[in-house]
């Protein structure tokens, strides 16, 4: 009995000894299985993700590109500079007391440096993305890092990082042209990322920095980091590839630093518009100012004081932000009657000799209306032939010759010389003027009704309601002087390489409109010109040089927004084979030839006497002393 | 002194200590892999101290006669019990640990082999199964009381190791694979209560299940019904607990704990760190001291809880398979020792003992993985602590030590 039944006991306790190991081993074959799960099918995806916890990309910021004048002279430069960053591995469980000691910091006027709100923010942001520093003190002064270094032992975790900063070292010397860079705005991140862009880089918003971002911008070092899961720098691997930073192209500009300085100079602050003087054999810019002027250095001030200055900037009434060298669009007024006469000559429609019907007795009259010409008190133009009217600038002159052209031929003359169409420079957002005719006119109006009528070729005729940019006067002027084309204006001479500052790419002189004007043409247009500046009569002698044929045309457009005219005036220089075209605007100041005249003669003596054709006098001298005592 | 150096030389079992040697030295050599990290210094010191401690202790269970341990075993389970009660009695709750002249120990670890003595003596002389439920009166109150004083402190693992180790010991003394899922049954249905066409299909099953045992005589009509109501009520009164007791963050506190997933940057942090830490290391491993993961403190509780996940990321799917290899051959030459044992308390000693590996084993391994909740479940012999180390080493004398020989 006992023997059998230590017999069941045996087999009853083999069984159930397999059932615990079979049972055991297959729990340990489904952990087996997910361990091969894990390692072999989901290896490299969990291994990517291992490297990702602890590689971190630290970027190694790559110079951006200078800007420089035709002579290769600095306009725009890169400085170093020291931001105070916090590590948020470093300054974690220390926030109360950083802020705390923070918000004492005061500079020298005895401000408080930081305020407790944005500490706080600032130390959530460290929290929240560790990954990221955020900067505590942009650009310290040496004063901000003398109060860190006393302190340093008290401040775990805020540390000094070095980075460039944009200097311009004129400070609003062509300001607009040159433009300025700024963070990549957040609405525009998602779409720039796929080109390299992170948040916080910076981007040219304006001008030149805009335009040739590609070439300016370098291209960002990439340097590995390993990190614990705190945050905390391990050290660098060198089993990782590391990408050096590559500098960023410099543009060299067509602008002439000396033409720019004295063309600043000439344009005094208290009057808005804009100078642009340009090369009409090749179409480069030699010098461009708008007023009133910016000076890009704010945009790279730190946070707050950048906020404010460009506040003021966004509030001011007369628009400071806008280029109007390029933007701003204004009646050509009398300088268009180069143009006018131009349709006479070209269509052999009138000729340089012939007098209209009616002589100028102050006015002209069309059917009810009477039109005065802008010499109405007199001594009265009287009849005058195409020279004489456009020395004097007749009104009446040119009302009977727009009649007797009628607006296409005008138009077609205008279009050729690049006005009312972008002329193609090389700067974001240029405008395009407007020339009018007919169906123009009442596409523009059809909201008020307004019909064409003959009797608006009066006004047209002399520049009154077609809209065109100091780029385009220029543009225009120089290719009346030339003759033979009208360049496309530009700013870039070419892009240097910047290790070896040699040429990677010139610009191409391109031609934006071939002119097929007869020589009889040419000679009538410049001799007409010629008198304007020289003439006995001419209404812009103050533009007159000794020894240098200057040919132009004032310009007193009448406008809605002031008592006084805009002041314009276009010329070239010397009229046998023109060197230099410049287009002046000064709003509501005046008449063309007293205002706008001499900011032209300053620019075209400052050029001739570089190239040494003129020669120096004593006042330029001692503005040029003045000059270098100042800086 | 002859027949005694005989008698030490059979009852030594030079595979199952070297087994454990074996997983000894991996121990120590993974905590010393992760010496280079802050903090992680000394643990490879300290834990070659307590394998030093345990080893002494281990010595310690087989020279004392089989005997006492059989007679001394209700005594035991009174002394390792006690410090239980005088945790749960000091003010904080949470309180796992105690201290006894500057060493803190964990007196569940310990009271785990009072339980193991008790309950293999008390079973010792009976036969269980479901139709013979009185006798399983003493035994259920000898493992209730630690059960409960564990889970209040709250250690639910160890708890639930004590738990498998009085199931382990009720199918060694008569349950059978049926019976266990019986008992089982109103667990499951609870489980089951979030599902409700699932709940009622299991339901049904399990009727039916109960009802053929009664046909078949193998259950009595009163336990047949006892257990056919319990699963209907568990079932209700864990939805009515789930819905109308439990507040909403105690509700997601529970599904956080199932699924650490739902709260990567807290809960399923270790976990996901883990599956990284041990994918990571491919089929062959990034190399010893290599583990960037477990060097660089990603991986949270490394020392003790994740260390699975320390030798995966340094040794790859070798590793893993050398290491779970050697785990399951101790286990199965535990088990082994049964095939050739008829006395019943060293059997239920062996059993229970080898029940407590396999569960930390199998749950902790299951833990890393993802495949578990997370708690605080030490993988034997790999795991630092000096607590849980001289507890295994001590398992580990009653096993040498329950093996064959006469002297009963």
């Amino acid at each position: 009995m006992i023997g059998a039944s230590e017999q069941s006991d045996q087999i009853e306790r083999n069984e159930r000894t397999w059932i615990m190991i079979v049972m055991l081993s297959l729990s340990f074959l489904v952990l087996l299985g997910r361990v091969a799960w894990l390692q072999i099918v989901q290896g490299d995806t969990l291994l990517r993700e291992s490297e990702a916890n602890r590689l971190r990309e630290d970027p190694v910021q790559a110079p951006r590109g200078l800007l420089l004048d035709r002579d290769g002279r600095p306009l725009v430069q890169n400085r170093p500079s020291r931001n105070l960053v916090i590590d948020p591995a470093g300054v974690r469980g220390h926030e109360k007391g950083l802020v705390g000691l923070l918000s004492q910091f005061q500079d020298i006027d005895g401000t408080q440096l930081f305020d407790t709100l944005f500490l706080k923010r600032l130390f959530k942001q460290a929290r929240l993305t560790p990954s990221q520093r955020p900067v505590l003190l942009e650009d310290a002064s040496p004063m901000e890092m003398a109060l860190f270094a006393e302190n340093q032992y008290r401040l775990p975790g805020i540390i000094q990082e070095v980075a460039m900063r944009r200097e311009y070292p004129y400070g609003s010397l062509a300001g607009h042209m040159l433009g300025y860079t700024g963070e990549v705005p957040e609405e525009r991140l998602v779409q720039l990322q796929s080109e390299g862009y992170r948040l916080g880089d910076l981007i040219g918003q304006m001008g030149l920095e805009q335009q040739y971002e590609k070439d300016l911008r370098g291209k960002d070092g990439i340097r590995w980091i390993e990190v614990d899961a705190k945050g905390r720098i391990v050290g660098t691997p060198d089993d990782m590839p590391k990408t050096e930073p590559v500098p960023g192209k410099h543009v060299r500009t067509t602008i002439d630093l000396d033409i720019q300085k004295v063309a600043e100079e000439a344009f005094s602050d208290s009057l808005s518009g804009a100078v642009v003087a340009l090369d009409p054999r090749t179409g480069e810019v030699l010098a461009m100012t708008s007023s009133p002027r910016i000076d890009p250095n704010i945009f790279a001030l730190p946070g707050r004081r950048r906020a404010r200055e460009w506040a003021k900037l966004a509030l001011d009434s007369r628009r400071p932000l806008n280029n109007r060298a390029i933007q701003g669009t204004y009646e050509p007024g009398s300088t268009f009657k180069i143009v006018t006469s131009l349709a006479g000559l070209i269509t052999g429609r009138w000729s340089a000799h012939a007098h209209f019907p009616v002589a100028c007795r102050g006015g002209f009259h069309f059917g009810a209306r009477y039109q005065r010409c802008w010499q109405d008190k007199g001594p009265f133009h009287g009849s005058l032939n195409m020279i004489g009217a456009l020395t004097q600038s007749c009104d009446v002159y040119y009302y009977q010759l727009g009649l007797n052209l009628d607006m296409a031929p005008i138009n077609q003359v205008g279009a050729s010389l690049g006005l009312g169409s972008k002329t193609g420079i090389d700067l974001p957002n240029e405008k395009s003027g407007l020339l009018v005719d007919s169906a123009i006119h009442e596409r523009r109006n059809a909201r008020l009704g307004w019909k064409w009528a003959r009797g608006l070729i009066l006004n047209l005729a002399i520049g009154q309601g077609q809209l065109v940019t100091p780029l385009q006067l220029a543009t225009m002027v120089g290719g009346v002087a030339n003759g033979h084309q009208v360049m496309r204006p530009h700013l870039m001479q070419s892009v240097l390489d910047p290790e070896t500052n040699k040429p990677i790419r010139n610009s191409e002189n391109n031609v934006l409109h071939k002119l097929d004007w007869s020589p009889a043409t040419i000679a009538t247009i410049h001799a007409a010109m010629d008198s304007v500046s020289n003439g006995l009569r001419g209404t812009g002698h103050s533009a007159k040089l000794p020894g240098i044929r200057v040919g132009g045309k004032t310009g007193s457009a009448e406008n809605p927004h002031g008592e006084k005219t805009h002041a314009l005036f276009v010329c070239a220089a010397p009229m046998d084979a023109p060197e230099i075209a410049i287009g002046v605007i000064a709003e509501n100041a005046g008449h063309g030839g007293s205002i706008a005249g001499p900011i032209a003669q300053k620019i075209l003596k400052a050029y001739f006497q570089k190239s040494g054709r003129l020669p120096r006098d004593s006042t330029v001298v001692a503005k040029a002393k003045n000059e270098h005592s100042a800086e | 002194m002859n027949t005694r150096q005989n008698d030490l030389k059979s009852r030594f079992d030079g595979v199952l200590f070297g087994l454990v040697a074996l997983l000894a030295s991996t121990s120590v050599a993974l905590l010393f892999s992760i010496s280079t990290a802050p903090h992680e210094g000394d643990y490879w010191k300290k834990q070659l101290m307590w394998y030093g401690i345990g080893l002494i202790a281990m010595v310690g269970v087989t020279v004392v006669p089989r005997r006492f341990w059989y007679q001394a075993s209700y005594v035991l389970y009174g002394i390792l019990i006690l410090p239980l009660t005088l945790v749960s009695a000091s003010a904080k709750g949470a309180e796992r640990w105690f201290a006894l002249g500057g060493f803190h120990f964990q007196p569940s670890e310990f009271a785990k082999l009072g339980v193991l003595l008790a309950l293999a003596r008390l079973f010792s002389d009976r036969r269980v199964g479901l139709n013979n439920l009185r006798p399983l009166i003493a035994p259920f109150i000898m493992f209730a009381i630690p059960f409960l004083l564990i889970l209040k402190q709250p250690n639910l693992s160890t708890a639930l190791s004590v738990a498998m180790v009085f199931t382990a010991m009720l199918f060694w003394s008569g349950f059978s694979v049926l019976d266990l899922l019986i008992l089982a049954s109103p667990i499951i249905s609870v489980g089951l209560s979030f599902e409700f066409t699932w709940w009622a299909v299991y339901n049904i099953v399990a009727w039916l299940l109960l009802f053929a045992r009664w046909r078949a005589k193998r259950l009595s009509g009163k336990v047949a019904t006892i257990f056919g109501i319990s699963i209907l009520l568990a079932g209700l009164a864990s939805q009515i607990a789930w819905n109308q007791v439990l507040k909403s963050h105690q509700r997601s506190r529970i599904l956080t704990f199932l699924d650490p997933t739902r709260d990567p940057g807290g809960a399923g942090y270790q976990v996901l760190q883990s599956q990284v830490a041990i994918g990571s290391g491919g089929f062959l491993g990034k190399g010893f001291g290599q583990g960037s993961q477990s060097n660089l403190q990603f991986l949270p509780e490394e020392h003790t809880d994740f260390i699975f996940a320390v030798l995966s990321e340094q040794f790859g799917f070798v590793g893993c398979f050398v290491v779970l290899g050697l785990l399951l051959s101790f286990l199965i030459r535990c088990l082994q020792m049964c095939f050739d044992e008829s006395d019943r308390f060293r059997n239920l000693v062996i059993v229970g003992s080898t029940t407590i590996f396999a569960f930390h084993c199998i749950v902790n391994v299951a833990m890393t993985l993802g495949l578990m909740p997370v708690t605080g479940l030490p993988l034997p012999f790999l795991s630092y602590g000096g607590s849980f180390v001289i507890t295994c080493m001590i398992m580990v004398g009653f096993l040498l030590h329950m093996r064959l020989g006469e002297d009963r």
